[in-house]
């Protein structure tokens, strides 16, 4: 436990495929969407390439709306959950992390409340995710299977799914910046691709869920280079 | 001298034999199951002096038309004489003007997946002959002309014989003896969520996603400036 070389495990295998299908699935349906919103960007690409876009976004909404939901659901449903939930569950350290936050972000040094696994800027961006997800999933099925719907209903939709997509577009440039530029955060990206983060990063980050997991829990050291794990008995 | 295409159809004449939507189709070389413009059939009146009346409608050629509003390439254009006609190279088939025309003109083309829509016959008007769907009309229901030529006999038919403007549009309705006008197409008006849709959430959202960046950016120019310390172990 001791040992700051340690790894602590923070995403499990279908958590991070999880995220990784929503997180490719999202930019490129951003990248092809959104041409027709920054109409310079849109005449750039030309018709020939918008056809080609809408194409890409009108299979990939599919991949969109089922794909990560089925892995997470299916794959790890227990821990899908408990993210879930750990979300909506909002205390004092959260609201003083987002109070604290702004600093970090540009920068400058702040010395934030401890953190559980989620910290309250995670928690903005988990509930966005998942506020988006519904409004683009619903509206997005509305616009690719139109019949029968009134043209109040359509227009909305259409509506709907372009505050939607400029939101997340918007979630997406700093969630983007927080995970491959901003120096303070680097170790995180780390968690999301190979599912551990460093100890040092765990108690300083997120300091409650690293009390959380190592009390009753062990490090158990592997054989060779592999990583120390602590498991939660 | 400016002109400006305009129809007018006289539902005291129209006997309903569709010889006015077969005859488009073919012209127009329509879609199986669609139709540009078609002859509906209501009844009016209370028991027992119950009329049925014949009601053909087509695209209403509207000034502020809403499917050029929302159309997100500006494939959507009025012709010199206020035709709305369709930019077969630059529709890109999204659909947006299916949804935002409010009286159904339009639908999508299954064969090139892009919009499609009476046209007025522009082909034939430019090379001097008559919509096929007036010059095919067996009661000379249907006339075709322009609304700016006082003297013309569009203009004569719709003042002597008192026809009803869809108004902010260039469909006129001659209606039979003792119809309620409310049977013919509503005037065009301005739709609320369409103005949320291009003139709220587009701005806003432009806009949020400019901080967005211009924040990533700021954040990304202190750090450098500061050097930042990566958190690495």
């Amino acid at each position: 436990m001791q040992n700051e070389t340690g790894r602590v495990p923070r995403f499990n295998l279908m958590e991070r495929v999880g995220h990784w299908t929503h997180a490719v699935a999202c930019i490129f349906l951003l990248a092809t969407g959104l041409a027709l919103v920054f109409s310079k960007y849109g005449d750039l690409m030309g018709p020939n390439v918008l056809r080609v876009f809408r194409t890409i976004h009108h299979g990939l909404g599919y991949v969109f709306v089922f794909v990560p939901l089925g892995i997470l659901l299916f794959g790890t449903g227990r821990t899908f959950l408990a993210w879930i939930k750990a979300c909506f569950k909002w205390s004092k350290n959260d609201v003083g992390f987002l109070l604290g936050f702004p600093r970090e972000f540009f920068g400058f040094k702040v010395q934030l409340p401890k953190q559980g696994k989620f910290n309250g800027g995670e928690k903005v961006n988990s509930l966005i995710t998942m506020a988006t997800f519904w409004v683009m999933a619903v509206t997005g099925l509305i616009m690719l299977n139109p019949e029968g719907f009134s043209r109040t209903t359509m227009l909305t939709a259409y509506t709907l799914h372009a505050a939607g997509a400029l939101t997340l577009g918007t979630v997406l440039i700093g969630h983007v910046y927080l995970a491959l530029l901003h120096p303070g955060s680097k170790e995180s990206m780390k968690g999301m691709i190979w599912g551990t983060v460093s100890q040092k990063f765990a108690k300083e980050h997120h300091a409650l869920w690293y009390d959380e997991v190592t009390s009753g829990g062990k490090a158990v050291k592997e054989s060779g280079n592999g990583p120390q794990v602590i498991r939660k008995l | 001298m400016k002109t400006k295409y305009g129809m007018a159809i006289d539902l005291r004449k129209c006997v309903g034999c569709e010889a006015c939507s077969i005859a488009c189709k073919i012209e127009n070389r329509v879609n199986e199951g669609k139709w540009r413009t078609r002859v509906w059939e209501w009844d009016y009146g209370a028991y027992p002096q119950v009329s049925k009346i014949k009601l053909p409608t087509l695209c209403n050629h509207c000034q502020e038309a809403p499917c050029l509003e929302v159309c997100p390439v500006k494939a959507n254009f009025h012709s010199e004489e206020g035709v709305v006609l369709i930019n077969r190279d630059k529709c890109i088939g999204c659909g947006y003007c299916i949804a935002a025309c409010p009286y159904g003109a339009r639908f999508k083309d299954a064969v090139t997946g892009q919009a499609d829509k009476c046209t007025m016959c522009y082909h034939r008007v430019e090379a001097g002959l008559m919509p096929v769907c007036v010059s095919t009309c067996i009661s000379h229901a249907r006339i075709f002309g322009d609304l700016d030529d006082p003297q013309g006999y569009l203009a004569r038919y719709i003042r002597e014989h008192q026809a009803w403007q869809v108004k902010g549009t260039s469909t006129y309705y001659v209606l039979a003896q003792g119809m309620d006008p409310s049977l013919i197409p509503k005037e065009l008006q301005h739709d609320k969520v369409i103005s949320l849709w291009k003139n709220l959430v587009h701005p806003a959202g432009k806009v949020m996603m400019g901080v967005a960046a211009g924040a990533v950016l700021l954040g990304t120019a202190i750090n450098a400036v500061k050097g930042g310390k990566h958190d690495a172990e």
